[in-house]
């Protein structure tokens, strides 16, 4: 028994001393990164006025340059492709919560009509973001919260704060559909193949069905962000290629006390159907980008009488 | 309590210390302190299981008292058949009601007779472990009535025997004549038993951890949206599925043998490298043994065996692969995979060649023959194509899922995210292990024995990072639902 356990112990130490030689590893990742856009929030270096988040309707139909350029005021776009509310509410909380992060202004949540409180196989919480940045004590702090780790192998060895994708040590590198402006939007200057051009002219009825309890609290949470640190929001309802859903806009309202001014876009305006504007059903491409934006910027423009 | 979780990583330090420094070699205050310990991690689910398992073990051992000291045959059958009802109603109450009940209804509405089944199904929750313990208590029972072993009067032992945590909620499904006399036996710490039993433990870990989890994010994807996938990619699914399975219920079967072996107490094998069968025969020698063995000496050989004519073959045959099928879970698709293996095994029957391949593959040889090779990827095959059916969700989910891996590009390339290339790498590396093992108890057995210490060290240090780094969110074993 004694002779185990001596060996056991030796083991054990040789062990923890070889984990720490993975913080090479660990702190190496961000730099593999070519959205900087997370690290930039944690590290504190979000200095804009106003912040916008959201999904990838976010960040393809939202230029905050045209901001910057059309009215003075600083902006950047925080919106992941492929994420959910929980992820934006986690991001604005991390905004916030993180020292040398100026307090925006004004965010512009852009929300996905009409799944963005319902079941989605492609919108998520973006762990994948994460992995690359558990070099920041906050996104480790983050992953614990979610049960993704857990907190005493945290606290001891390295190697259980990484996941395998941080054993791929290959540079990532803009593609054809995720290239980032410096000012964190994503436009895309193409169309998919696979777009269907026939315009939807008749509206769905909005149906509570398949809506998660999780995104509405997510949903809640955000709104309680901005409100407890006095920040107005506004939720944008960007176009699909086809027209708005009926009862969508009244149903986040009422999710959000009436907190929030809903926006949606001129359904009226003829380039909003026209498919040369659209990426595909569901996003713009650069040119309605701009277009969608400029409304957006008059919009805000006529609401702060600038 | 799962084995991958950080409860079980404390739980099971303070058993062992109390096991050895505590009760020491007092046998009768280590089969007490085991018995607690195994309650104890039963209870961590739901404590009212306790009571159920509880109930279990009493039947058992009272029936078994009783069939033993009855004066007159029909006392004996009495008794005997008061157990085996009592123990088979709990698992078919709480395991298959609401499935009859569904299907009952579901026939009679086919016959425009309006039945709700809603209105008559329990609202239950399956015990875990319930169909493990039950044939623990049933073997037991059956082995007194045919006179192959003697009743147990100590109450402590019998418990252990039925809810010894290793095997409790998972198996292996041990016997009585094979884990009562360890129990029984005066046990001493031996520290090659001990390293043995942790690097059976080590590999259980990395097979569950690393390999099953890995390949269950791909499995999971691919079943869950399979209408988005071409044939290929579908394939694919299958075959992280056929990977997961094995090594999700053979690495918990590691896990089990290696703690049971550090108590020096040695369970029933339960594994023996199914994926280089070379035929469905051998493939079912090796898979999940405890369970075709219980099922061949309490079912198949009671039933006449392959005894008889050729017709009583093939009933036989079928009525062992539906009932292990059933026993898997209420489900049609489990009973469809089972006469699927059926179908499989009866040419083989009929052509008396189910006992072609008795030794271990290329035994001896590094590599094996290119008849073998055919044989394995046939067996390999046809284990895949019957998986699909044991993973989805319905009979209608499984034929779609067929139906669309072979008319949708099953020659293409398969989509798969960057990260399965990492998982398709632990596979290889995994079968690579395996193999070089074949000839083992479990892979590890032997392997690197012979190695200097310090590369023997490298070697569990990587496996232990894979399962550090892997180890996330816990998931469960899978045959913890059956």
């Amino acid at each position: 028994m004694k002779k185990i356990l001596i060996r056991l112990l030796i083991f054990a130490g040789c062990f923890f001393i070889l984990d720490k030689a993975f913080l090479l590893v660990r702190n190496s990742a961000p730099e593999r990164e070519v959205d900087r856009r997370l690290e930039k929030i944690v590290t504190g270096n979000i200095k804009s006025d106003v912040l916008i988040y959201g999904s990838s309707r976010g960040a393809r139909s939202v230029i905050a340059k045209v901001f910057t350029d059309s009215l003075g005021i600083s902006a950047y776009n925080l919106s992941f492709p492929g994420s959910d509310i929980t992820f934006h509410e986690y991001l604005l909380r991390l905004t916030l919560e993180t020292k040398g992060n100026k307090k925006p202004k004004t965010v512009i949540l852009v929300v996905d009509d009409s799944d963005e409180l319902k079941v989605s196989k492609s919108l998520k919480f973006r762990l994948d973001r994460m992995y690359p940045l558990v070099k920041y004590k906050a996104i480790r702090e983050e992953l614990v919260r979610r049960k993704e780790k857990k907190p005493i192998l945290n606290e001891l060895f390295v190697i259980h704060q990484l996941n395998k994708s941080n054993f791929l040590f290959k540079q990532k590198k803009f593609t054809k559909n995720d290239s980032i402006m410096p000012c964190g939007s994503m436009p895309i200057s193409h169309q998919k193949k696979s777009f269907n051009k026939m315009y939807k002219k008749v509206p769905y009825n909005y149906s509570r069905d398949a809506e998660l309890i999780q995104k509405i609290r997510a949903l809640r949470a955000f709104k309680d962000h901005c409100k407890k640190n006095n920040i107005e929001l506004i939720v944008a309802i960007p176009p699909n290629f086809r027209v708005v859903t009926n009862g969508f806009a009244s149903r986040l309202n009422q999710v959000m006390d009436g907190y929030a001014t809903i926006w949606v876009y001129d359904q009226k305006n003829p380039l909003y159907s026209n498919p040369d504007y659209f990426f595909d059903n569901a996003h713009l491409q650069t040119n309605g980008s701009y277009v969608y934006t400029n409304e957006l910027v008059k919009f805000y423009r006529e609401k702060h009488n600038l | 309590m799962i084995f991958n979780s950080i409860e079980f990583a404390l739980f099971f330090p303070i058993v062992f210390f109390l096991y050895w420094f505590i009760a020491g070699k007092n046998i009768k205050w280590q089969n007490i302190l085991l018995l607690g310990a195994s309650l104890f991690f039963y209870g961590c689910w739901d404590w009212r299981f306790v009571f159920l398992l509880s109930f279990s073990t009493f039947l058992g051992y009272f029936t078994g008292i009783r069939i033993e000291i009855a004066k007159t045959q029909s006392w004996k059958k009495f008794w005997f058949w008061l157990s085996i009802v009592l123990n088979v109603g709990f698992l078919a109450i709480f395991k298959y009601y609401n499935f009859f009940v569904d299907s009952f209804a579901g026939l009679f509405n086919s016959f425009g007779m309006h039945l709700d089944p809603s209105s008559i199904t329990l609202n239950v929750i399956l015990p875990v472990g319930i169909s493990f313990y039950t044939f623990h208590v049933l073997s037991y029972v059956i082995d007194i009535y045919f006179g192959r072993i003697t009743s147990e009067r100590r109450l402590v032992d019998f418990g252990l025997f039925v809810a010894y945590f290793p095997l409790l909620v998972a198996g292996p499904i041990e016997r009585a004549t094979h884990l009562l006399p360890q129990i029984q036996k005066e046990r001493s710490f031996d520290y090659a038993k001990a390293v043995d039993g942790l690097r059976q433990i080590l590999w259980g870990l990395f097979k569950k951890v690393v390999i099953a989890d890995g390949c269950a994010e791909w499995a999971n994807l691919i079943f869950d949206g399979y209408t988005d996938y071409s044939g290929s990619t579908l394939f694919m699914g299958a075959f992280f599925f056929t990977i997961q399975i094995y090594c999700d219920f053979s690495g918990y079967s590691d896990i089990a043998l290696g703690t049971s072996r550090l108590f020096g107490i040695e369970l029933l094998r339960n594994f023996a490298f199914p994926y280089f069968s070379r035929d469905i025969a051998e493939f079912w020698r090796r898979w999940h043994i405890s369970l075709t063995t219980w099922f061949r000496d309490y079912l198949y050989i009671p039933l006449g065996g392959s005894k008889g004519g050729t017709w009583m073959k093939i009933r036989n045959t079928f009525i062992i692969f539906l009932v292990s099928g059933f026993w898997h879970g209420a489900n049609w698709t489990f009973i469809v995979w089972g006469a699927l293996n059926a179908f499989y095994f009866l040419p083989l029957m009929l052509t008396n060649s189910n006992r072609n391949n008795l030794e271990i593959v290329a035994q001896g040889r590094y590599f094996p023959s290119i008849r073998e090779v055919v044989g394995m990827l046939l067996t390999f095959l046809m284990a895949v194509f019957g998986w699909i059916f044991f993973r989805a969700e319905s009979m209608m989910q499984a034929i779609d899922f067929i139906k669309r891996m072979f008319a949708h590009g099953l020659f293409k390339s398969p989509k798969l995210p960057e990260l399965a290339d990492l998982t398709l790498v632990f596979i290889i590396f995994f079968f690579i292990i395996e193999w070089l093992g074949r000839e083992n108890k479990y892979a590890l057995e032997r392997f690197g024995l012979k190695w200097y210490v310090p590369f023997r060290w490298v070697f569990y240090s990587f496996l232990i990072i894979c399962v550090i780094v892997l180890s996330g969110k816990e998931q469960e074993f899978i045959y913890f639902q059956f």
